[in-house]
């Protein structure tokens, strides 16, 4: 069975709204010279203002893109264009054998991944240069945090809501600067509360007391076990060579694609991607960082897709964050599998607390959830009638709504403590991406 | 939870100024805290925090639901309408792409003509657009189903969506509205029940001052009619100049006024014809004074080349039914139009025309007429408007761009060709954003004709056209997928 993609999951791909309009400009035949597909490969020549049409292709079973024109953009509008041919009919492109541009490039990728994976990885975990150096900087941008942190609660956090950008921020920057990015983004958390919304006082000390419990956890590592350290360590923001994750083995399963989230800070865009394992029931989350503009994203996931997958996990004692092994989409129904109701959540939460105090937002899938209001709050219930809180901000409520109608529906939500945020619902057990 | 609200209440004024919470005796993690408590080590702000840390994650250990079991449930009705097809939701997000409010408009009402409704998921974007733009809100909230108008009462952002809504503003606004929403409420209730929004303008009609009242007098416009006189008639004797110009223009649009019967006497007195003859006597100056206070001016010493007495007589011409004249004349309207023409009278004729919505009486004119009046643009049928409209293309392109722009029908193909005809001359004063507001109006067919036939090689071939064309186009492919993938049930 072919892989097929909707129109909207291939517009998805665009990477901003001009690509998207001009891809869509270009998705006629009559704009292509000649267009070709197998079973791994679309290719096509699209005529341009060069002399020579330009030559666009697709990996499709890892839906990456390569063309020859001099667009900076990823993908760029002939590959966008290319896609939806495809998407809107598979007939639109004649099956043939590929040409020799199309193998040269497939073939060399293959043997890129197979490179990747037969390299030896001589370092087994952080990258850092010289560890004593760092530790030492570590120790003491935490020492001075804790001392921001007491004189902070000695003059009383009532004055909090007066405090400019820089009382915050040149604690993240000395956090920056001791080389502890993991915190110095908790900083950043605080500096982000709104002040001015009722029960502030309340959010501020959640995030004050995750990140006195992270910095104690980090002076204490030695007591810790191993895996916690580790956990401890990624959170204050020390990294895990990413190939030497990938040489380890990792977990193979059909993944679903749940979700995307984008956020960007600074001209870095951060893409989370959240996946559920079909045979294996774990969840997993995909990070990719790249700046705009200057980079190009290394992959692309669609939400509502489904991908065979090997994916290893960061070292944890509860493991979540995973990076991609090696992937190829395939065709799955996507059926719902998941937990019953909320206290399926709770007590995982539960467990998950009791071995790792700070953690972060989790994926889970609840079978039946419906929306409902009380005091201009909205609520997510589940069939036994309990009620969890939709998360502040949620720009999805409307489009969820529109969707379940207010009926109870499967759903796939992201979100930890007393709040979530749905970003995928199973309607006529079809899934639908938010 | 006592212990945990106790420590906010410490944070928030500061340890330098509050005792350190009370150990929880008989809770869980009392016994974590007394160590923590009794460690010397340990100054005000590390108990505060330790305390914390451990309250924190004994707190989120037993995070539990509420209870939802007393929550009303609300849930959209099923639909008994077929949705759309994923091809026509395909052509709608292209004319939400292309910028086009028109078409979207166009998509929606198609859809409800069609007796489809909207995907649910392509409904939230919809409602936002339409809180934004008036025109999609009636054609949207027809074709939303049961889905979206549940949607609508959920969301307070989308209340004024809703049918009815307006009606609601209405009534309750008429007392204490702003001068906008009364005249708005003023001019539904005349379109619903002439009688009864003229007395409730006259019942209030006291107590407004000035400018209010001529604003509401203007709103009488809509559905005016004989029994309106006697009260207008009144106001012609108010005390503002300005409610009296409005109550004299009113009068002179009722041909069983006082007024107008007066103008019918005197045009009758200088209008004859004597075997199909039209001859003009000149009008015995000055006119009776009420002449002149309903609005007939008098000829200013600056105007050259005209007597007073043809001056006054073409307005008053201007003021009396064409059919007025066909009558008294005992002539053909065609003759009569040919004959006034020929005596200066073509511009008061069709102003005549239009002030008493003679339709018939129009077409005569641009049948006959050498002149280009913007002014008569959908006041007569499309086939009329765009024979006289072609005439004048090349001459008078951008009026007559500007005005077949605010029809409602698609224009045809000739008097389009000779439209873009005309851009491609003039190819820096119209762009695609120009035509955003017009695609609507443009005819599909116009994708299967050669420019090349019409255009002539040289404008075809001009680079500035070509580009124009091409995003013209875009916006007519759509019109005409849209169109496909509606066609009715």
């Amino acid at each position: 069975m072919p892989i097929t993609f909707t129109e909207q999951q291939v517009l998805d791909t665009a990477p901003d709204d001009a690509s998207r309009k001009s891809g869509k400009d270009l998705a006629s035949l009559l704009k292509w010279e000649s267009t070709g597909r197998s079973a791994i490969a679309l290719w096509g020549a699209c005529k341009g203002s060069g002399s020579k049409p330009y030559q666009t292709q697709i990996d499709l079973q890892q839906l990456a893109f390569k063309c020859s024109c001099p667009s900076r953009k990823f993908p760029c509008k002939h590959g966008i264009a290319l896609l939806l041919l495809y998407s809107r009919s598979t007939d639109n492109i004649p099956e043939t054998a590929s040409p020799a541009w199309v193998n040269e490039w497939i073939e060399k990728r293959q043997a890129t991944q197979e490179k990747k994976a037969a390299a030896p990885v001589t370092t087994s975990t952080s990258s850092a240069k010289s560890p004593a150096v760092r530790a030492s900087r570590v120790n003491e941008g935490i020492e001075e945090l804790l001392r921001w942190m007491k004189d902070m609660l000695r003059n009383g956090i009532i004055h909090l809501p007066e405090k400019n950008q820089t009382y915050w921020e040149n604690t993240a920057r000395r956090l920056i600067d001791a080389q502890a990015p993991g915190l110095a983004g908790m900083v950043r958390n605080l500096q982000d509360i709104h002040y001015y919304q009722e029960g502030w006082q309340q959010q501020f000390m959640v995030h004050l007391l995750k990140l006195y419990t992270t910095v104690q956890g980090y002076l204490h590592l030695e007591l810790l076990p191993e895996l916690l350290q580790q956990d401890i360590r990624q959170q204050c923001g020390f990294t895990v060579n990413q190939e030497y994750l990938k040489s380890l083995p990792g977990i193979t399963d059909t993944w679903q694609v749940l979700g995307k989230q984008i956020t960007e800070q600074d001209k870095l865009i951060t893409e989370r991607y959240w996946l559920y394992g079909e045979s294996s029931g774990q969840t997993a989350l995909i990070l990719q960082f790249y700046a705009r503009h200057f980079s190009t994203p290394a992959f692309t996931l669609q939400p509502g897709t489904a991908i065979k997958a090997e994916l290893v996990y960061f070292p944890s004692v509860k493991p979540l964050r995973a990076v991609l092994k090696e992937y190829k989409l395939t065709a799955s129904p996507m059926h719902f599998h998941g937990m019953h109701q909320w206290s399926d959540v709770l007590a995982h939460q539960t467990d998950l607390c009791s071995s790792m105090p700070v953690y972060p937002e989790q994926l889970y899938t609840v079978q039946s959830l419906q929306l409902v209001p009380q005091q201009q709050q909205w609520l997510l219930m589940d069939q036994q009638r309990q009620l969890m809180a939709l998360k502040p901000g949620s720009n999805k409520l409307w489009k969820l709504l529109a969707i379940t109608g207010g009926h109870a529906m499967p759903m796939a939500v992201t979100g930890a403590g007393n709040y979530y945020e749905p970003i995928g619902v199973w309607s006529n057990e079809h899934y639908q991406a938010l | 939870m006592e212990h945990w609200q106790q420590l906010i209440n410490i944070a928030l004024l500061g340890t330098g100024k509050q005792a350190l919470p009370a150990i929880p005796a008989d809770d869980e993690p009392g016994t974590a805290l007394a160590v923590i408590r009794h460690d010397a080590t340990n100054d005000r702000e590390d108990v505060l925090l330790k305390t914390g840390a451990i309250l924190l994650n004994y707190r989120q250990a037993g995070t539990t639901t509420l209870p939802g079991d007393h929550l009303p449930i609300h849930t959209a009705a099923s639909e008994t309408r077929t949705y759309c097809s994923p091809e026509a939701v395909a052509s709608l997000q292209e004319a939400m792409d292309l910028g086009s409010n028109a078409l979207t408009k166009h998509w929606l009402e198609l859809c409800a003509d069609a007796g489809y409704i909207l995907p649910p998921a392509l409904l939230p974007i919809l409602m936002d657009k339409a809180t934004g733009s008036k025109q999609l809100r009636t054609p949207l909230m027809k074709c939303c189903g049961n889905r979206g108008m549940w949607l609508a009462q959920l969301n307070p952002d989308w209340h004024l969506l809703l049918p009815g809504h307006e009606i609601n503003i209405n009534t309750d606004t008429w007392e204490t509205g702003t001068l906008p929403q009364r005249c708005e409420v003023l001019t539904q209730k005349r379109a619903a029940d002439p009688e009864a929004a003229l007395t409730m303008l006259m019942e209030t009609w006291k107590q407004e001052n000035a400018a209010t009242r001529a604003a509401l007098l203007e709103c009488l416009q809509t559905e005016l009619n004989p029994n309106d006189i006697p009260w207008l008639q009144q106001v012609t004797a108010d005390k503002s100049g300005k409610v009296k110009e409005k109550a004299w223009e009113l009068l002179r649009k009722l041909p069983a006024s006082e007024i107008v019967q007066s103008y019918q006497q005197l045009v009758a007195a200088a209008i004859n014809s004597i075997d199909g003859a039209i001859l003009l006597t000149e009008l015995q100056l000055p006119l009776p004074a009420i002449i002149y206070q309903s609005g007939i001016d008098k000829l200013p010493p600056s105007a050259l080349h005209m007597s007073d007495e043809t001056y006054q007589l073409q307005q008053l011409v201007a003021q009396v039914p064409c059919s007025f004249l066909s009558t008294h004349l005992e002539l053909a309207p065609t003759s009569c139009v040919t004959q006034l023409a020929a005596a200066g009278m073509e511009a008061a004729l069709l102003k005549a025309a239009i002030n008493f919505r003679e339709t018939d009486w129009i077409g005569y004119i641009l049948e006959q007429t050498n002149t280009f009046y913007p002014e008569v643009f959908h006041l007569v049928p499309s086939d009329v408007l765009e024979a006289y409209a072609m005439r004048f293309a090349e001459k008078e392109g951008s009026a007559v761009i500007l005005r077949m722009g605010t029809g409602t029908t698609t224009w045809g193909l000739a008097i389009t060709q000779q439209i873009f005809k005309f851009i491609a001359m003039h190819p820096y004063s119209y762009n695609r954003n120009y035509f955003l507001e017009l695609a609507h109006l443009l005819p599909v067919d116009i994708l299967q004709t050669d420019e090349k036939n019409y255009f002539g090689d040289i404008l075809y071939n001009q680079q500035a056209w070509k580009s124009l064309r091409e995003k013209l186009f875009e916006l007519i492919a759509c019109k005409a997928a849209i169109q496909q993938h509606l066609s009715p049930q």
